[in-house]
């Protein structure tokens, strides 16, 4: 059984007994004062016959019922028939069994309430240790979630990147087509005609076999327009020597673009990949943009080459929408204080101060729905980041935009 | 919960006068047992601290008996109104079968009212009353002071609420049984149904009424 609660049964305003009610009187004050006052045998009984104080043979001459409340509980019996003793001898037992109660109902209840806040106070303390616990599990899972997060973010910044490379390959791809495709044509034809060409001289030669008179083969020369030929020919041959170089030239931009997939750090000259990106970006904007590129001597940067060529293929490329396809796309490159400088200006309209600070922001555009994806600017700036530079814009209405951003060069390999 | 005891033909009933501190609830008990002669009448107990605020509770026990021999005792209680005596309140309240709620007439007591209430209600619910059922009584007392609301807001306030107000000055000893009476009618009701009063046991509302309010002479 639990003592804590072995009173829970008894409360507080129950019926007390008058045995219940004897034993927190003074008994021993009570029965030495009972005695002097009533001067003879006395006995106390109690309702089921117990004698509670006095003498169980005592004599019953007188009897007064004892009323605590409304009922007798008791009663004083005794062998004197003094009306005036008995009297007093009762409001004295009265009086203590009266004051008996008041402490016995205020003990009760004070049990009761203390036993009410300490239930209070256990249930409080049981939800604190579980809000604890709830704590203590949510902490330690709190590393885990954070890895998680983490992951998950890198995963997407991945996804990003191979986004923006599928798409600048895709541009590489599409002007590498065209660049192609232009001297290849022109080739073929130069080399048509050329042939035709060759059947002239034929003709010539065959006339140098049979004729027998100078005169004839001159005629002949003049009629078939041999100087002319004689000339065309030789700059139809130079025009495909041009145009091969071209071709060759498409295929090397071709071999340096490529380190696109190269996830290593190599050490290069850094002003070549901003040539090759723009070449890139000329046979892919408007006919009226023109790309500057005015470079400075830098040192070689241990970087990701095909990334960096990424950046300024994405910045020119914005450059020239800006300027609606008209104007004048300005490239610089310099080295100064251990860092490269690289530069991307345009002539464009500036970007408007609600648009600024959103740049870059993934999947942010002011282009139409299916015309630009919103990473671009987004991407740069990580790549910038993950190389350990930084990247600014510099724009406003009357001096357009100008993108800078700088990579440092570690003095250690 | 009256308490019927088999045995001693007893039929136990607890009132409990509730509210906030110094409202005048032990001035209640006070009061009826000066004015009151009821068939069987006992001594006012008071447990209370030297400033005469109740520290645990006040009694005062009165009784009839029905024409079928069953004795109707009642005890009245009063509950210790500060703040921080809630569990003693509890205990007193607990299988109570009527309640007089005293509030304090004062206007710069309403608040304190208010929340008495809300911690009757809610004490109500925590020992196993149903505030529905339980037969309440609101005295609204101290109608004696000067700066006290008027009886007109009071009905406002308390209209949309089941229970009947009474105003009073338990001072001057107006209200108070009119308060009493208020119950008792209340109580009667509720327990003539579980205890066929009126039909076992010879006791009708009017003659149970009349045996505990006689006026002292």
């Amino acid at each position: 059984m639990d003592t804590n609660r072995y009173v829970e049964q008894l409360n507080f305003d129950r019926e007390m007994s008058l045995d219940e009610l004897i034993v927190a009187a003074d008994t021993k004050s009570l029965v030495s004062i009972l005695s002097n006052i009533l001067c003879s045998e006395y006995q106390v009984k109690s309702m089921s016959g117990q004698t509670v104080l006095g003498c169980d043979t005592c004599q019953e001459r007188s009897a007064i019922p004892i009323v605590i409340e409304l009922e007798p509980i008791g009663y004083l019996i005794a062998e004197t028939q003094d009306q005036e003793r008995l009297e007093t001898a009762k409001q004295c037992l009265l009086m203590q069994l009266r004051f008996a109660q008041k402490y016995l109902m205020a003990s009760a209840l004070h049990i009761e309430a203390i036993q009410e806040d300490y239930t209070t106070l256990c249930e409080e303390h049981k939800q604190l240790l579980a809000s604890e616990v709830k704590y203590k599990t949510l902490s330690e899972h709190l590393d885990e979630k954070v890895n998680e997060q983490v992951h998950t973010i890198e995963t997407a910044q991945r996804q990003l990147f191979e986004s923006e490379k599928m798409a600048s390959i895709g541009h590489l791809a599409a002007g590498v087509a065209h660049e192609i495709n232009n001297p290849i044509g022109f080739i073929n034809s130069n080399l048509n005609t050329a042939k035709n060409y060759i059947s002239d001289f034929k003709s010539l030669g065959d006339q140098l076999k049979t004729a027998g008179d100078i005169s004839v083969l001159l005629s002949f020369w003049n009629s078939a327009d041999l100087d002319f030929v004689l000339d065309d020919f030789d700059e139809l041959l130079s025009d495909c020597l041009s145009g091969g170089h071209r071709v060759a030239a498409i295929v090397a931009d071709l071999k340096l673009f490529s380190n696109i997939d190269a996830e290593d750090e190599i050490e290069v000259d850094i002003n070549k990949y901003i040539e090759t990106s723009c070449n890139v970006a000329r046979s892919t904007v408007g006919a009226g943009v023109e790309i500057n590129f005015k470079q400075n001597p830098v040192p070689n940067l241990k970087c990701r080459p095909g990334y960096i060529g990424q950046v300024i293929l994405a910045l020119v490329l914005n450059a020239s929408d800006a300027m609606a396809q008209e104007g004048r796309v300005e490239l610089s490159s310099e080295f100064k204080n251990d860092k490269i400088y690289v530069s991307v200006k345009d002539s464009g309209p500036g970007i408007p101060d609600d648009v600024i600070d959103k740049v870059y922001d993934p999947f942010f555009t002011t282009k139409a729905v299916g015309e630009g994806k919103g990473l671009g600017l987004t991407s740069c700036r990580d790549i910038v980041i993950a190389h350990g530079g930084d990247i600014n814009i510099d724009s406003g209405t009357s001096i357009g935009t100008t993108v800078t951003f700088w990579l440092p060069v570690a003095n250690n390999t | 919960m009256a308490e019927f005891d088999e045995q001693g033909k007893r039929l136990t009933l607890k009132l409990v006068y509730y509210g906030p501190a110094q409202s005048g609830k032990t001035t209640n008990l006070s009061c009826l047992h000066e004015h009151l002669s009821p068939e069987l009448k006992g001594e006012m107990m008071a447990l209370e601290t030297k400033g005469d605020r109740t520290l645990f509770f006040d009694l005062l026990p009165m009784g009839m008996h029905c024409p079928s021999g069953l004795m109707i005792k009642l005890k009245l209680f009063t509950v210790p109104g500060q703040v921080a005596h809630d569990s003693t309140r509890k205990a007193v309240l607990s299988r109570a079968d009527g309640v007089v709620f005293v509030a304090d007439s004062q206007s710069n007591q309403s608040m304190n009212n208010l929340e008495a209430f809300e911690n009757l209600v809610a004490n109500v619910s925590r020992v196993g009353l149903d505030i529905d059922t339980l037969p309440i009584v609101i005295q609204f007392n101290k109608q004696d002071l000067p700066d006290s609301l008027s009886q007109q807001e009071v009905l406002l306030r308390w209209s949309k609420t089941p229970w009947p107000v009474v105003f009073s000055s338990a001072l001057k000893s107006e209200g108070v049984n009119e308060t009493f009476i208020e119950l008792l009618e209340k109580v009667y009701q509720s327990i003539d149904k579980s205890f066929h009063l009126t039909t076992e046991h010879g006791t009708s509302q009017d003659s149970f009424i009349d045996s505990l309010v006689i006026h002292a002479s």
